[in-house]
Formats: C-alpha cells, structure tokens, sequence
C-alpha cells in the first residue's frame, strides 16, 4: 500500500476543489487523535458529547477549508484549536466553569520513577484506570498532555493551540506528566 | 543537553496504549461515516459556501434585521419625500410643484418616462406626497429596476404622515434648489403630523441623520436608493469577500476589528477572529482590550466567551482600571457571572 504522503494543506483545497475523497483521507490522518483528544478533554461527565463536538469540528473544518492558511499554522495546530473551541465552548453552554489550574508545585516533588511503571499497558483494566487518570488532570494540564501525547504536536504548537506562552505549555505538560506519575504510582511498583 | 519536557515520557507512552487497548474500530468506522455524512451534507468547502452559518447567527441576533429595517425605512421616506420623478430634473420638479391638480395624463418628464404618475386621487389627497413612490419605498428590494418600479401597479395612497424630518430644511448644497421645489418643500416641512406605528419608530430617523449631516437637502435618487439596497442585501448576506475583509490587513488591524466587535456586541465576529488566531488581549492606545470595552459595552455573551479564551482580568488600561474595576462599576450581575470565578 502506498503511503499518502500528500500534504494536510493540499488535501484540504483539494477537498475545497471538489475532490470527493481528500476530506476522508485527511480525516483518517488525525480521526482518534482528535476524538481522543475531545473526549478526554471532555471527561466522563461531559462524554456523551464527545460525538457530536467531534463531528462539529470536521464540520468547521470543511467550512472553514477555504479561509486555512497553511503559512500561519499547520492544520494539525488548526484542527487542534477548533477541537478545543468546541470543547470549551460546549462547557460554556452547560455552564461548566473552566478553571485555571492552580499552581500545584507539590506535585512536582513526585519522584521521576525513570522508567513507567506502566511500560506494557495490556489490560483494559489498567487502561481504563490510566484514561481516568488523564481525565481527572485540570483542564489545561490534560489539554497539553493530550496535544503532547496524543496528537504529536509541538510545545509550540500546543501553545498556539492553547493560546499561551511556550513556556506555560511546557509547565502544564510537566505538571500533568508529575500527577499523572502520581496517580498511578500505586499501579505497580516503581521499580519492578 | 535536550529539554526533558520536550522529549517523549514513558506516561505519554502508557496513555497511548491505554488508548489503543480500548480502541473500538467499529464504533471508529461508524464515527468515521457519520461524520463524513455530515460533512458531504454540508456546503462544499468554497469560499462562497464558507459562510453559511453568519447570516443565521446574525439574524438571530437581529443585527442584520435592523440593518434591513434601515434600509427599507430610508428607502420609504426618501422616495416617499423625494419621488423620483422630482429628482430627475427640472420637468419632474415641476409635476411635483403643480400636484395639487390633477398631473397631466402624459408622462411627467422625459428624463423618468417609466415613472408612472401619481393617480388622481392620490395627488388630491397629499399633493406633495404621491402615492406611487411610497408603493416603490414599501415595495423595497423586491422592486429592482426603475422599470420594475413602473411596473407595479398603484394602489390607493395610505394615509402615512411624515415626521418632522430634518433633511426637509433648506438645503445646504451650494446651489438652492428651483423654486419651484422650495415651494413644494415649505408646506411639506409645515404640514401637521400624525405620528403612525412607522414614523414614531425608532428607525424612522435613522436614515434621516445621514442626509441632514451631510448638508443635503433629499434623499438619494432612484438610482442611488437601488444602490442602498443593493448594498444592503450585500451587508445582511455576508460573502466570502466579507469574512476576508474581516480577517485582511495586519495583525494590528485584525486586532482593531476584534475590539471593534466586542464593543459593539458582533459575537460572531468576534469568535471567528479568535478563531482565526486574533490574540485575545490585544490592547488600542489607551490600553483597553477586547474585553474591557465587552465590559464597557455591557455585552455579557461576549464576556463570557472572552473570558473562555482566557482573556486576562488583571491587565490595566492607561487609566489603571483593570477589568473587574469596570464590571464593579457597571453593577451588572450578568458581567459579574460572565466573568465566572476569576471576576
């Protein structure tokens, strides 16, 4: 099978050009990273929402298509950055109140076991417990981990996407690594 | 020696397995063809179809439909005032100033030769105001052309009074009219009022202001008031051309359209520029952001949706006034909730 090594930006004008299929390969470029990204960002409370939000998006980005310029960002930060628009303003609508996350430096004291405790992850029970995990970081620490994690983008790119400083990308990526270490500490030993 | 944060972490590993053991492909492939549905049942990705979604949302907020209202009440005093056939020249002029008899059978002047005249009994009725020209303000856009005007039957005049309006002062061209439409014009500016639903709108002088700021006596001719509607329809239907112009210039400009918008509640425009990467503090001169003349303006929508896109609470204008000093001041328990915790 060849690889589709056609651009994200040539896809979407092709698509913008009526080509019937460039929507559906793009789609399937960035599909479970963006619903993953959705849903987590979402968490169990606001789950079942996670479908419709993900079809908005891809709704957004065909409407959008002709207005992307890939010169100001990839479509990967583009696409992103609806996602989280969608998300937020879905919590906006439920009246959820998105709260900054407060520094938490104690978190940071959780020793860096070096190695995962949790390299295999085989059992859909782990695995669950480790989504949980995730789901229960603060909005913006998960945002950046899923982005980071999930979606492959930059600390740049989460930036962007976030609408924040490098810097505090790299912050929240570091506190959400640290409680997550911490979450799932108990899981098996450290150092098995 | 490479930053640590930014290299891969065993917890990102962990999760994207997780991910992958509960990773359901059927419920991925039936995701995969709702959305694809949806998205084929939307417009094509054109710059034409890209706008589908603004003229709703505008028009839920009535925005486009008082933009509208303007435009149709303009175009019903100015033809009601100044018909078209008393701008066309010197001939029309003189139909006008002698309506008091019945207008000549004849078409009043060759310059408007499709303009039909006013029937006979209108002209009894309200001498300086015949009735076709108030057909062509109530006909509005539907009615294109001049000869689309001419073409629409009269019907019997209904009893509108007009407003003291202000363009029917002298006006401040530099060459007077002729006589004969100052005589036209004094009786009209004089003659007793009875306020209806329509002249005591609020809407009934806004398209006065413009003529009377800029020093002209009348309205617009026909030609012009076709040009107004056209112009209007191109205003309330936003086109591609639309949402470029919103997103052209630099990003200083971009970032005056944000705050342009948030003070004049354009919600829509307002997200699409954040959307679009328009920063969300971006200050003027007198330090104010987006969100403080959201505040200023008393626009809680926009508030809230500012606020989700983290816009700062703490930054201060040139005056020191920070936005919650602003929403203290306003009293507004909406601000206050749209501002959510941080306010």
């Amino acid at each position: 099978m060849e690889p589709d090594v056609a651009d994200d930006a040539d896809l979407l004008r092709a698509h913008g050009a009526g080509d019937p299929h460039a929507f559906g390969r793009l789609y399937d470029r960035y599909d479970r990273a963006c619903f993953q990204f959705i849903r987590r960002l979402l968490g169990a409370a606001h789950g079942d929402a996670a479908e419709d939000l993900h079809q908005e998006t891809w709704i957004a980005v065909s409407k959008a298509a002709a207005g992307f310029d890939p010169d100001r960002a990839s479509f990967a930060t583009w696409l992103f950055t609806i996602a989280r628009h969608k998300a937020w303003d879905h919590f906006r609508r439920q009246k959820v109140a998105v709260l900054a996350p407060a520094g938490d430096e104690a978190v940071m004291l959780v020793p860096d076991p070096g190695q995962s405790p949790l390299e295999q992850v085989q059992s859909r029970e782990l695995a669950e417990e480790i989504v949980a995990a995730v789901e229960a970081l603060p909005l913006e620490q998960r945002g950046a981990f899923l982005l980071f994690a999930q979606a492959g983008l930059s600390l740049a790119e989460i930036a962007e996407v976030s609408g924040v400083t490098v810097e505090t990308a790299k912050s929240r990526l570091r506190y959400a690594r640290a409680k997550l270490r911490q979450a799932l500490a108990g899981e098996r030993p450290a150092h098995a | 020696m490479p930053d640590r944060d930014t290299m891969p972490d065993p917890m990102d590993k962990a999760y994207v397995q997780a991910e992958a053991v509960l990773d359901d492909a059927a419920a991925r492939a039936a995701r995969r063809a709702r959305v694809l549905a949806a998205v084929a049942a939307e417009p094509a990705a054109t710059p034409a179809a890209a706008e589908p979604l603004r003229p709703r949302r505008a028009l839920g907020r009535g925005g486009w439909l008082i933009a509208a209202s303007v435009v149709g009440l303009s175009v019903l005093v100015a033809t009601r005032i100044n018909p078209p056939s008393t701008i066309q020249g010197p001939g029309a002029v003189q139909a006008l100033s002698t309506s008091t008899a019945p207008p000549p059978a004849t078409a009043p002047t060759p310059s408007a030769p499709e303009a039909a005249p006013p029937p006979p009994a209108a002209a009894a009725e309200t001498p300086a105001r015949p009735s076709k020209p108030l057909r062509v303000g109530l006909a509005g856009p539907a009615a294109s052309s001049p000869s689309d005007l001419a073409a629409a039957p009269a019907p019997p005049p209904p009893p509108l009074a007009l407003p003291p309006v202000a363009f029917l002062a002298p006006p401040a061209q530099p060459a007077p009219p002729p006589a004969t439409a100052r005589a036209v014009q004094a009786p009209l500016a004089q003659a007793p009022l009875s306020p209806t639903p329509l002249t005591a709108s609020p809407f009934a002088r806004a398209p006065v202001a413009p003529f009377a700021k800029a020093g002209r006596a009348a309205p617009a001719p026909p030609s012009s008031v076709q040009e107004m509607i056209v112009t209007g329809s191109r205003v309330a239907a936003p086109t591609a051309a639309s949402r470029a112009a919103l997103f052209a210039g630099s990003p200083a400009d971009r970032a005056e359209r944000l705050r342009e918008a948030a003070g004049d509640g354009r919600i829509d425009e307002v997200e699409a520029l954040l959307d679009r990467g328009v920063p969300v503090d971006g200050a003027d001169d007198d330090g104010e952001t987006p969100l403080m003349k959201a505040v200023k303006a008393d626009e809680p929508e926009i508030v809230a949706l500012l606020v989700s896109r983290h816009a700062s609470l703490d930054r201060r204008n040139k005056a020191g006034r920070s936005v919650r000093d602003m929403a203290a001041a306003a009293g507004d328990a909406k601000l206050k909730a749209a501002l959510g915790p941080r306010g």
